[in-house]
């Protein structure tokens, strides 16, 4: 189990440089990444870096019994009680669920709070809390992302931005919202002056954003990410949606599948991808709003769904076979994409964008 | 000898020049005499050696380093010869050359003139849209204070005449016309105009605007504002406080230290102008 004993957030709003400068002030502020499949919150630390804090934003229930309940605490496996039951929080309920051949709940569906798991929202309000700290100053700002509404699926992102205005509000924080690709293009496009493409291959979905100068001009997201990776592979393989996540997650690189179950993830991964592009290419050249580009724009992928081996290269493949109506500089994956739309909320938070 | 037959045919081929047998009958010849190089040599070598030998002036060994003398002033003569004609070949290639660059300055001079016709064609066609963009721009100042005067009768009048709905009427009348006119008002990309005049069409459409929107909400017939998201954060401040038992006060989640944003915010006041 991932979790220790220790609690290091920072209390200090300044402090001593170390890999800055030795005048470093660590601004206020802090990221919060909301995500279908993660929860991800970044914060500048003392030594100029930023600290990021990540936990699966998934539970498993199981009974109540003191035998339970003393395995747990003595494993260090995070639980909380809820309506009588014993509710396992984050990546130990992950493990648990491939243990036991069962399926984690999910208290959000397709990047949006699920309509299904409203019992999940203590519990959820439990995991930010316990990532994101204490604010360090009241009405610290905490910037934390939501996605574009989607073209492909009738979805409520107000009453999702809302839900978690209200959460974050109550422990003591100025909640604010990013829209999630636009913290890619924050925390990945600063050398090209916070111009081009930021996507966001989550969980639930994938969002997109064409940025200039900072300034978003459209943004969107399709109603397909991770999830639906593991849905339909899980469907062919005659498997739990878990085992088909842990397959994906164990390390495949899709652009040379071993096996029929990795064979399997990257024929999905494939689909989602060229899905995405296709998407991407038709909104782009509907033109509302879309600005003028005289020299080509970076792209920019981040999210966990991106951590896949290969995930860049058959991107680019992808790519090609697509005729985009923009012209395209450098394709690339962040270094960090798990943590990169925190990160992003970040700077916003920092520069009280 | 046979160095004398390739001196004779070299020196025969400088001095004669080269006729087609179509050429040669449109001389009048209809055959010619035929005599090889081998022969025309031996018969000058005989020549030139019983003269000599009849003048006694010479001796064999003198004649034949005359014979040598002769073939190198020859051979030199030749070589002379052989580099005028290269001299001649290579100013004709120069010329060439000359002619040739000469013909796509030419060229490129006409291309010039053509492009520069077309500009002044562009620039004329631009000065005429302008004249009539600010034609049309009296026009709509004219019209815009023709609806001004008929807007502020209409709202002097709105209290006594909005429940007879004869004012309601007028409103809708009002508000297709400032339709028309902002549409009409609007850049065409067919048309540019200058910046100057967009700016002035702006103007009018924003007044326009504000004052249909001023009568409309007083009348209750405006549904041209876009309401604003509504928050629902209110729908969340009831929750109840209580504490889940748990034992996560004692976790820490696991975190990582990644590099910093430093550059990312310096970057990004620049581009707000900040310091």
């Amino acid at each position: 189990m991932s979790h220790t004993n220790d609690n290091d957030h920072p209390s200090s709003a300044s402090a001593p440089g170390g890999g800055a400068s030795a005048s470093t002030e660590i601004a206020l502020g802090k990221g919060l990444d909301i995500g279908t499949a993660n929860l991800a919150a970044a914060v500048q630390n003392a030594e100029g870096g930023i600290t990021v804090t990540v936990e699966r934003n998934a539970f498993l229930d199981i009974n109540a019994d003191v035998y339970s309940k003393n395995m747990l605490t003595k494993l260090k496996v995070p639980y909380v009680v809820h309506n009588g039951k014993l509710v396992v929080v984050g990546e130990a309920a992950f493990e648990l669920a491939n243990v036991f051949g069962k399926d984690t709940r999910r208290p959000m569906s397709d990047g949006l709070i699920s309509p299904n798991e409203v019992d999940a929202l203590p519990i959820m309000k439990m995991i930010i809390s316990k990532i994101l700290g204490e604010p360090r100053v009241p009405g610290e700002a905490c910037y934390f992302c939501v996605p574009a509404e989607s073209i492909d699926v009738d979805n409520n992102v107000v009453y999702h931005q809302g839900l978690f205005e209200g959460i974050i509000g109550k422990m003591g924080y100025t909640a604010r919202a990013i829209n999630e690709a636009h913290a890619v293009v924050f925390s990945e496009l600063a050398d090209k002056d916070f111009t081009g493409i930021g996507l966001s291959f989550g969980g639930g979905m994938a969002n997109a954003c064409i940025a200039y100068k900072s300034i978003p001009c459209v943004s969107f997201s399709v109603a397909r990410g991770g999830d639906w990776i593991d849905k339909n592979v899980a469907q062919v393989l005659g498997c739990k949606k878990s085992k088909a996540t842990y397959i994906k997650e164990r390390g495949v690189d899709i652009r040379d599948p071993k096996n029929r179950e990795e064979e399997a993830v990257a024929i999905y991964y494939r689909n989602l991808i060229s899905y995405v592009l296709q998407n991407m290419k038709a909104r782009f050249e509907s033109g509302t709003n879309m600005p003028n580009f005289t020299e080509p724009v970076d792209i920019a992928c981040a999210g966990g769904t991106s951590l896949v081996g290969g995930f860049i290269e058959v991107f680019r493949d992808e790519f090609a076979k697509v005729d985009f109506p923009l012209p395209v500089g450098r394709i690339f994956r962040s270094d960090d994409a798990l943590t990169a739309v925190a990160r992003g909320c970040l700077v916003a938070a920092a520069i009280g964008e | 000898m046979e160095q004398n037959v390739k001196d004779l045919k070299q020196a025969l081929a400088a001095r004669s020049h080269t006729a087609t047998l179509a050429e040669l009958q449109s001389r009048g010849r209809r055959s010619v005499r035929v005599i090889r190089a081998d022969d025309v040599a031996q018969m000058i070598e005989a020549a030139v050696a019983q003269a000599i030998a009849a003048s006694g002036l010479m001796s064999p060994q003198e004649v034949e380093e005359l014979e040598n003398k002769s073939r190198e002033q020859f051979q030199m003569l030749l070589e002379r010869r052989q580099a005028e004609l290269n001299e001649l070949r290579n100013a004709a290639e120069e010329l060439n050359q000359v002619r040739s660059e000469l013909g796509r300055v030419r060229e490129q001079n006409a291309a010039s003139i053509a492009e520069r016709e077309q500009l002044r064609a562009e620039r004329d066609a631009i000065a005429e849209r302008l004249r009539e963009s600010e034609l049309q721009r009296e026009q709509l100042i004219e019209n815009v204070r023709r609806l001004e005067n008929e807007l502020d009768r209409a709202q002097a009048e709105t209290p006594a005449t909005v429940a007879s709905g004869v004012n309601a009427d007028l409103v809708y009348r009002l508000m297709g016309e400032i339709a028309e006119l902002k549409a009409k008002a609007a850049p065409s990309a067919a048309a540019p105009a200058s910046d100057a005049i967009a700016g002035a069409l702006q103007q009018l459409t924003s007044t326009f605007t504000a004052k249909l929107e001023s009568l409309g909400r007083k009348m209750g017939v405006s549904s041209a504002v876009e309401a604003e998201a509504p928050s629902l954060t209110a729908l969340f401040k009831h929750e109840d406080g209580v504490k889940l038992e748990s034992n996560m006060d004692n976790l820490t989640v696991k975190a990582k230290t990644a590099s910093g944003i430093a550059a990312n915010l310096e970057r990004l006041k620049k581009l707000k102008g900040g310091s």
